[in-house]
């Protein structure tokens, strides 16, 4: 059986330099196989949401490029588009619309329309219990509810890459375990997931590999279980002191250079 | 096609603006008490009188011979020597009617051959300008009155809009429908960018694959239905308690408020990719409000304005938009009477979305 590799990313050299000459990610490469679970861990400003922004097509990179599916980040954006979705701790739902507007204006965007489009929100709906809530304007949403219906909002085009950015933040540990066990029903379907959370437990628990990134470059990559014995640490956690220190991350880097874009 | 396809993503993206506006009730109230509240506030106030001088004016002189063969002559003198009016000669007077309409004389003085009868010398004002009609009978009159004494007087007066009541009302009207819809399109296009920014929906927007162009332009689109339905209720609201007359073609009105609109979506644009949030570029933007609305004769004739502002005035787009909506509604103008303005707005509206577009594509993947 021949299986189109569609899933896959290839990072090379990958650059943001902001104004003033800040380099957030800085000459980073690594490659994510098709439907791999790949972590990427760091402390405050490592430049994991610069990473994940220029990924997803949000923001262009100042040097390098990246692969998705065999697109350029830079020259085929849209393409990438296609293969893509985007959940991040800022939900990207509207709270004036309701759970069901919500998602048929987004998969009007993608091309999605009439009765499959219908269909298919009946079914992600189902999918994260909403659909008692689906005519309710989501501004009446708790925060939980609304991570859920972000996460469908994502999925809508069967993406084959799907980027999670601290998708856990600010959450509560229902919502957070709900949360778990989609990524771990989503990565049974082969769907290549890139996510990023400050939780060491649930970083080790579901990434297959991963990337610790500190300053914008990274410090160390693979399977947790292999980092941590090579390192001769005992868990994810230990492995990440050791790797990026002890110190406080009270950089003054936002306010002073980066009122446009704020991200956590 | 894919031409078809960014102009179907972009009313997708108006309708769910629109949409996402409907759903607020305080928004729809504050919606329509604006222009309710602006109308009912001027409808009833007068703008102070300024000193007006070189009003331009159109002389036709019927009676080259005869006994009022100096009456031209001598007119065009003491109006320069005063320096009350610019004096403008025509040769007829229909000509010079049409001067009026086209905006470029505010009167029309004719001197006939059956002079010094009554009502041989007849002074045509635009009473859609009631201020500098009021003006421009009174400096006539005077001129008048020190060439051929003012008892009785010669002087026969009328309006260029007859059906017109003359109030400070009527001229203010289409330039409150013209402000509205400019503001809505500028500073209300701004403001849902920089929401939609600061919530992070926008990204929603940006990784779906649809063009950077469509996202403006829907947002543009939502945001000129709302100007146009805060336009109609000020109409709506000046011809029912205000007796006020509004002719000319609805669809060459929406024409004009569509055109003279896009300039300043263009600058709200600009204003908003520049600025870092929403409170900046709404300041940025107040700065251009407040001129523009002080400037541009919505409330008083540019004319009135001291001479130097007079020049700011026209270099403000708004002017030209207010002067062709006042042509069109008031006078009943046709096409070729509104040219002047209508390409000063075209011009302002290509350069203004040309430089707005790439700024905004730049700004948000910055
Ligand atoms: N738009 C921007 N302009 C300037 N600096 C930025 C911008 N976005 C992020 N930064 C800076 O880049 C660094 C990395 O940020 P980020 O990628 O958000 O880190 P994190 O790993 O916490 O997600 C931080 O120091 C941040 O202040
Ligand atoms: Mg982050």
């Amino acid at each position: 059986m021949i299986r189109v590799e569609d899933g896959s990313i290839v990072v090379k050299d990958l650059t943001k330099i902001f104004q003033g000459g800040f380099a957030a990610v800085d000459h980073v490469s690594f490659e994510i196989k098709d439907g791999e679970l790949f972590g990427l861990l760091g402390p405050n400003g490592a430049g994991k949401s610069t990473t994940m922004r220029m990924l997803t097509t949000l923001l262009r990179p100042t040097e390098g490029d990246a692969f998705i599916g065999g697109h350029s980040i830079k020259d085929e954006p849209d393409k990438v588009r296609l293969l893509i979705g985007l959940v991040s701790d800022k939900l990207i739902v509207y709270d004036r619309l309701t759970a069901r507007e919500n998602l048929r204006f987004f998969g009007h965007l993608y091309g999605l329309g009439g009765e499959k489009l219908e269909e298919r929100i009946d079914e992600l709906l189902d999918e994260v219990d909403l659909s008692r809530f689906a005519d309710r304007a989501v501004g009446t949403f708790s925060t939980g509810m609304k991570q859920r219906l972000n996460l469908v909002r994502a999925l809508l085009h069967n993406p084959k890459v799907l980027f999670l950015d601290e998708p856990t933040l600010g959450l509560d540990p229902q919502t957070v375990r709900f949360i778990k066990d989609l990524i771990v029903q989503l990565h049974q379907s082969d769907i290549t997931m890139v996510l990023t959370t400050h939780e060491m437990a649930l970083a080790e628990e579901l990434s297959e590999r991963l990337a610790i990134i500190d300053h914008g470059k990274i410090l160390a990559i693979g399977e947790p279980k292999r980092l941590e014995e090579e390192n001769g640490v005992k868990n994810l956690e230990d492995l990440f002191l050791k790797l990026t220190g002890r110190q406080l991350r009270d950089t003054l880097g936002k306010e002073k250079s980066a009122p446009r874009v704020i991200r956590g | 096609m894919t031409f078809k396809k960014n102009l179907k993503d972009s009313l997708r993206i108006a309708q769910k603006d629109l949409l996402e506006f409907s759903r607020s009730k305080m928004r729809i109230a504050t919606f329509v008490l604006m222009p309710v509240i602006l109308i009912a506030l001027f409808g009833f106030m007068f703008p102070g009188s300024g000193q007006i001088s070189h009003i331009p004016i159109a002389l036709v002189d019927e009676a080259p011979t005869g006994e009022g063969s100096y009456i031209a002559t001598a007119f065009e003198r003491l109006s320069s020597t005063s320096g009350s009016l610019n004096v403008i000669t025509f040769s007829s007077v229909a000509q010079a009617k049409q001067a009026v309409i086209r905006g470029e004389v505010y009167g029309v003085f004719i001197v006939y051959p059956n002079f010094p009868a009554r009502d041989s010398l007849v002074l045509i004002v635009d009473n859609t300008n009631p201020q500098v009609a009021a003006e421009l009978e009174a400096s006539v009159g005077s001129i008048l009155s020190s060439l051929v004494g003012s008892n009785p007087s010669p002087l026969y007066v009328e309006s260029i809009a007859p059906w017109a009541p003359s109030s400070e009302f009527e001229y203010m009207a289409p330039g409150f429908v013209g402000l509205t819809v400019v503001m809505a399109g500028m500073a209300g296009l701004a403001a849902t960018v920089a929401r939609e920014r600061e919530i992070g929906t926008m990204d929603g927007l940006m990784v779906a694959p649809i063009a950077r162009s469509s996202i403006i332009t829907g947002k543009a689109v939502a945001q000129m239905v709302r100007g146009l339905l805060q336009a109609a209720i000020i109409v709506v609201m000046v011809v029912a308690f205000f007796g006020v007359k509004v002719y000319g073609n609805p669809l060459l009105i929406i024409a004009v408020l569509i055109l003279g609109d896009l300039g300043f979506v263009g600058l709200g644009i600009i204003a908003t990719s520049v600025a870092s949030d929403q409170e900046t570029a709404t300041m940025m933007l107040m700065l251009l409000e407040f001129p523009m609305m002080f400037l541009s004769g919505v409330l008083y004739p540019v004319i009135q304005l001291p001479w130097w502002l007079q020049y700011v005035a026209k270099v403000i787009p708004l002017t030209y938009m207010v002067e062709a909506l006042r042509r069109l509604m008031i006078l009943n103008a046709g096409l070729g009477a509104i040219m002047g303005p209508l390409l000063f707005m075209l011009v302002f509206a290509v350069i203004a979305i040309g430089i707005a577009v790439p700024i905004f594509s730049r700004a948000v993947t910055r």
